[in-house]
């Protein structure tokens, strides 16, 4: 007979449900009353409620919960595996569609006279979902199911300034390659299910041992992750999405996606094995200088920050290296992650969210020419642009600075120390093009306002100061997050 | 016997209509050719007992998504640009390699998935499979989550597909 759900079923279940609710009820509401503007509210009381249900989780560092038999919490027999770092991470993702929700509140919701407001915050309320499943997968049901929930309705997000050359050109390019790259997860999971039988992360280390099929079947496995994560071989498609994509949208890509996409990465990484610590340190500092490289000669700023946020992705690899050298290093490593999502997440979501007013300043443009001098004109979204930049640059004194040290501390304690020289070096290099933001933003006289004046939109700047605090509260004292 | 030599009969007429709908010159030949691999693959259910799995696998791919491919094609102009000579040497090229280097290493031991046994006659002993399937779908140790989050993705793909074939509107009034 099928048992009941358990505890540790409903804790893990319930964001979920909260969000797939707020979907349904938004649905059904716009079926009745298509005239009350009723979606923002309910897929803000949706977030709420998931972020309120998976706080429990986040808050049990030392001790396990209340009728739950250990930490990480383990639900639907192994389907579904999460520490309470990851519930932080998920805290992420479900902050990083609510900033793009208030963000799209005059803008995105007014496209076409706001008749697509239900398609919005629908697909506002499902992506975090796919996010959370991502991020907690264990079998690899839920990380295909997980993947494709995060990525559909982005695609669909991305096109969504439908009367726009960009953003429809966006919306296709990363559908068509996201659809490879979930071909090759899928291929790479049937062949690791025929090679070793398995479908939770146990057949990672059973490839390992085993033969070629299993092993053809990890490759194709990680090649599928590592686009969703945007590593070297496979980064081509970020640039174009990032600008494409409205900037609310993007930054929910940047902050969310990736963080899913990299805590299931870590989830599925092998544990010490034939594939050794260089192959990763490889893959992550041919991202960084390959990203650095691009980066370097962009004119539009939103490109410019989706290079550094495949630079972030790369260092993230060194975790992995780290992983691999020192195996018994994995609470610590994992620690390091999770801070270091979070780090970069904050930064990237204020970064594109302050990006984004003054986009709107600057007519709907990003590139430098069209924003030099407007961090004058606009002080306070400057600022936070320019603080999340030096957050992302890596700055002593904010949370950029606290993510990057964590994990080059977790290279260095596994006794790679060369690696970490090198990715500390790749990481300095990138200071140049960070450099170069600032000096758009402030050093250069300001471009004539272009373009009808821009709306003014008090929630937007309001909630930036979220995240722009954030950067600076992790950035001298990380206890709160570190201390998983 | 007879089951080795029906399974023989449809895994051919599946690898067959499959080099077809690589190969043949038209598309619409293709997606025909398609038919055949996907009935020689719902044949290879069957002989493994799932008949539940090989009646869908008609009813949905054969009966629902060919038929939207043949839609599609016969909507879309042809283009012909993609019949480069270089492109398709290049191509060849790449998966002769592939299947070289496959050839030569699959008789190493390592690519075999299971010992390849006389087939069992699994079709004619195995009971229904729609009852079990229906219920590891609605059981806490098995399918339930992802059998009802794959409910959210379908919602998710049903709601981007209205947004995107909806009708453009005047401009938008947007600030910006």
């Amino acid at each position: 007979m099928p048992g009941p759900l358990t505890p540790s079923d409903w804790l893990l279940a319930a964001p979920l449900l909260w969000l797939a609710g707020g979907v349904v009820a938004i649905l059904v509401l716009d079926a009745f009353r298509p005239a009350a503007r009723h979606e923002a509210g309910l897929a803000f009381l949706a977030l709420l409620g998931a972020a309120w249900s998976l706080w429990p989780l986040a808050e049990a560092a030392g001790e396990p919960l209340e009728g739950i038999p250990g930490l990480p919490v383990r639900a639907f027999s192994g389907m579904l595996e999460a520490s309470p770092g990851n519930a932080v991470v998920g805290l992420l993702c479900l902050g990083a569609a609510a900033l793009a929700g208030i963000l799209s509140l005059r803008s995105l919701c007014r496209l076409e006279s706001g008749r697509h407001r239900t398609a919005l915050w629908t697909l506002l309320l499902v992506a975090p979902a796919g996010m959370l499943v991502t991020l907690a997968s264990s079998h690899f049901a839920t990380l295909f199911l997980g993947i494709e929930t995060l990525s559909l309705p982005l695609y669909v997000l991305s096109a969504l300034r439908r009367t726009e050359e960009g953003s429809v050109e966006a919306g296709l390019k990363y559908f068509l390659l996201g659809a490879f790259a979930s071909g090759f997860l899928v291929f790479g999971m049937a062949l690791l299910y025929a090679g070793t039988g398995r479908m939770d992360p146990g057949a990672v280390t059973a490839a390992l041992e085993g033969g070629a099929l299993a092993r053809a079947g990890l490759g194709f496995l990680y090649a599928g992750l590592l686009f969703k994560l945007a590593i070297a071989p496979f980064h081509l498609w970020v640039a174009d999405v990032y600008q494409g994509a409205p900037t609310p949208i993007t930054a929910l890509m940047a902050a969310g996606t990736k963080a899913a996409a990299a805590l299931a990465l870590l989830h599925w990484a092998p544990p010490a094995g034939p594939l050794g610590s260089g192959a990763w340190a490889l893959l992550a500092c041919a991202t960084l200088a390959l990203a650095n490289l691009t980066a370097l000669n962009q004119e539009n700023l939103k490109r410019i920050l989706a290079l550094s946020g495949v630079a972030h992705a790369g260092l993230l690899l060194f975790a992995l290296a780290a992983l691999q050298a020192a195996p018994g290093s994995g609470a610590s490593v994992e620690a390091a992650v999770n801070f270091y999502l979070v780090a970069y997440g904050v930064s990237a979501l204020a970064a594109f969210g302050a990006l984004e007013l003054l986009e709107r300043r600057a007519g709907g443009h990003a590139e430098a020419s069209a924003l030099r001098g407007l961090g004058r004109r606009f002080p306070v979204a400057g600022g936070i642009l320019a603080l999340a930049v030096l957050s992302l640059a890596g700055i002593p004194g904010t949370a950029g600075f606290l993510g990057k040290y964590f994990v080059f501390a977790e290279l260095v304690r596994s006794g790679e120390v060369g690696v970490a020289l090198l990715g500390i070096l790749l990481t300095l290099w990138s200071f140049a093009y960070y450099l170069r933001i600032l000096v758009v933003l402030y050093m250069k006289d300001a471009a004539p306002a272009g373009g009808p004046p821009a709306v003014q939109d008090t929630p937007a700047a309001v909630a930036l100061w979220v995240p722009a605090v954030l950067v600076v509260l992790l950035g001298v004292w990380p206890a709160p997050a570190h201390l998983l | 016997m007879a089951s080795l030599l029906a399974f023989l009969l449809f895994a051919g007429l599946a690898v067959v209509c499959a080099l077809v709908a690589l190969f043949h010159r038209s598309v619409v030949h293709s997606a025909f050719a398609l038919l055949g691999t996907l009935l020689g693959v719902a044949d290879l259910f069957l002989q493994l007992g799932a008949d539940y799995l090989a009646m869908t696998q008609v009813l949905i791919y054969v009966g629902g998504i060919l038929v939207l491919i043949l839609f599609g094609l016969m909507l879309t102009p042809p283009d012909r640009r993609e019949l480069r000579p270089a492109r398709i040497f290049l191509g060849l090229a790449v998966t002769g390699a592939g299947a070289l280097l496959f050839l030569t290493r699959m008789d190493s031991g390592a690519w075999k998935a299971a010992p390849l046994q006389e087939l069992p006659d699994l079709a004619n002993q195995a009971s229904p499979t729609a009852e079990p399937i229906g219920l590891a779908f609605l059981e806490r140790d098995s399918w339930l989550l992802a059998f009802e989050f794959a409910s959210v993705i379908l919602l998710a793909a049903l709601v981007g597909a209205v947004f995107i074939a909806r009708r453009r509107f005047r401009v938008d009034d947007e600030g910006a």
